[in-house]
């Protein structure tokens, strides 16, 4: 089934966030990574993804820095800086918060019968 | 390795969209990068050349909007806080110098025109792209070793003297700019690194001792050197910090200080008669004002020291005297204050760049402003000898030291809003610092 685009908009920060904390990665394994893990959900495209870096980094989120990659040629890295970490922690909360209330209004009122 | 013809079109159509032109390299580079790795990868899946370049493209998205998007990401960024700030300290400084001029004849004109100097020095700074410090690093350092020399001699040519205090030690005080390109050159480096930078420091210092007989700036300027060189260790510049690379830089400071200690024993109170180039008649005079120390000479000096000081001091080299003089302390409080707040509003920028270059560059600014100020402040209040005195930046009279005032700050400001464009330090880990 394919899922409409505006869902994913708001939290692509969020989720290049979180591959970057767990190891310093470029562009185009950020991509293939987040198109894993999602089982081919997420294909986020490049167009999409460097202005959002480029963002992240202008905010000191994350840091840049080349290195020579795996193929031996050299590839711009991100690294999650501390200021990313303390960003990641709150917008993760918030994203829970935001998707069981989600959850809690597609059930129906469920949650509420005692209300 | 060549782009495919159409992944070409669509990397000049995304590019062409950005409007800060020095950005544009910078992002294609990495989009082009990321076009190879995805063409590659189709190629492996087995596809055709023409096809694997069609769904490359279609990968990427469209090229206007993603240079749209890039556009809105990569802007100058020009600190207009720290641009007002220079402004209003370079105008008080413009009305202090009037207000304590000690030569009827200065007008405020004269003063305006120096300022007009400084401010197209600090724009040339500003648009002249910083990274020549790491990219031409030999070629400015010829430049500068002939400033150096030059003015110097064009300076004791003018005045018909040999001068202890010449144009071109201003120019001198402009190193610590050098030295950080010249450890970025180094950087990665190790101890090779340090060891390197270090005889650059010595040779400079050797410069100024014995090459355009400056007294006292070889240990300013070695300390100065040294602080950089030593925040440059911290900061893994050189590799991964090493206790060795740590005591090597901090081998400037501890010469300096103990120069300093051994002039205080030895000049100052074995030797009183050979202190006569560093603690000149003004010295005493301060001393005397502020500590009620004795005037060790005879005559007129000693009759009316009070007099005296105020005739002697000008706003070149006292103008914190002349301010305390005539206003009081909390006059050097409040000419000091906006200094100080300049000084940190630096740091912060200067602790913010992520590049490399542009890291090492804005601390050697603010450093050696700093060190200015703390070295003009001291012989203003009588702690040092007269013959450490530099410009206090932006505020006290001197054409040479505002335009390398100027200079130094169009730097910072440059490498402020181009930064972003360099690429950064791979990050210092916990398990690359060892002893």
């Amino acid at each position: 089934m394919a899922i409409d685009k505006s869902l994913l908009a708001g939290s692509t920060g969020l989720l290049v966030l979180r591959l970057l904390q767990e190891e310093d990665l470029y562009g185009y394994q950020m991509i293939e990574r987040l198109r894993e893990r999602s089982d081919d959900t997420f294909s986020l495209k490049a167009g999409t993804l460097y202005p959002l870096l480029h963002t992240l980094e202008t905010q000191g989120l994350v840091q840049s820095y080349e290195r020579t990659a795996d193929s031996a040629r050299i590839r711009k890295y991100y690294h999650l800086t501390d200021a990313g970490r303390a960003q990641l922690a709150e917008k993760t909360e918030e994203w829970r918060m935001f998707s069981g209330a989600v959850d809690r209004v597609l059930k129906g009122g469920e949650n509420h019968a005692f209300a | 390795m060549r782009l495919h013809e159409s992944l070409q079109q669509w990397l000049d159509t995304a590019a062409g969209q950005m409007r800060w032109k020095r950005a544009r390299p910078v992002a294609a580079k990495e989009l082009a990068d990321h076009m190879e790795d995805q063409y590659a990868a189709f190629l492996e899946d087995g596809m055709e050349e023409e096809a694997a370049a069609a769904a490359t493209v279609r990968e990427m998205g469209d090229p206007v909007e993603t240079g749209t998007r890039l556009d809105r990401a990569w802007r100058p960024q020009p600190d207009w806080v720290m641009l007002g700030l220079v402004l209003v300290i370079a105008a008080v400084g413009c009305v202090l110098q009037y207000l304590l001029r000690t030569n009827s004849d200065l007008m405020w004109y004269t003063l305006l025109g120096h300022y007009a100097v400084g401010a197209v020095c600090l724009l040339a700074a500003y648009f002249v792209d910083y990274t020549l410090l790491g990219r031409h690093l030999w070629i400015v350092l010829g430049v500068w070793f002939a400033a150096v020399l030059l003015g110097h001699r064009i300076h004791a040519f003018w005045l018909e003297t040999d001068v202890l205090v010449s144009t071109g030690t201003p120019v001198l005080w402009t190193f610590p700019l050098l030295l950080a390109g010249l450890i970025y050159r180094m950087r990665g480096k190790g101890l090779e690194g340090v060891a390197n930078c270090l005889m650059a420091v010595v040779a400079v210092a050797l410069l100024a001792r014995f090459g355009i007989m400056e007294v006292a700036y070889d240990r300013a300027l070695l300390a100065t050197c040294g602080v950089i060189l030593l925040i440059a260790v911290w900061h893994g510049v050189f590799g991964p910090r090493r206790a060795g690379q740590m005591a090597l830089a901090a081998l400037p400071i501890g010469y300096a200080v103990l120069r300093q200690i051994m002039d205080a024993v030895f000049y100052a109170h074995l030797l009183p008669d050979a202190d006569q180039y560093q603690y000149s008649a003004m010295t005493y005079l301060i001393r005397h004002r502020l500590y009620g120390t004795e005037i060790p000479f005879d005559g007129e000096i000693a009759a009316r020291p009070g007099e005296i000081l105020a005739q002697l001091a000008d706003t070149t080299d006292h103008l914190l005297t002349l301010a305390q003089l005539r206003w009081g302390w909390l006059a050097v409080f409040a000419v000091l204050l906006p200094l100080l707040i300049l000084f940190g509003r630096g740091l912060l920028l200067a602790g913010r760049q992520s590049g490399q270059l542009a890291w090492l560059v804005s601390h050697a600014v603010v450093l050696t402003l700093a060190a200015q100020t703390l070295i003009y402040l001291l012989v203003d209040l009588g702690l040092i000898g007269n013959a450490f005195t530099t410009g206090l930046p932006l505020l006290s009279y001197g054409g040479a030291y505002l335009c390398q005032t100027m200079l130094l700050l169009g730097v910072l400001l440059s490498a402020q809003r181009c930064g972003a464009l360099e690429a950064g330090a791979p990050p210092v880990q916990a398990s690359d610092i060892g002893g």
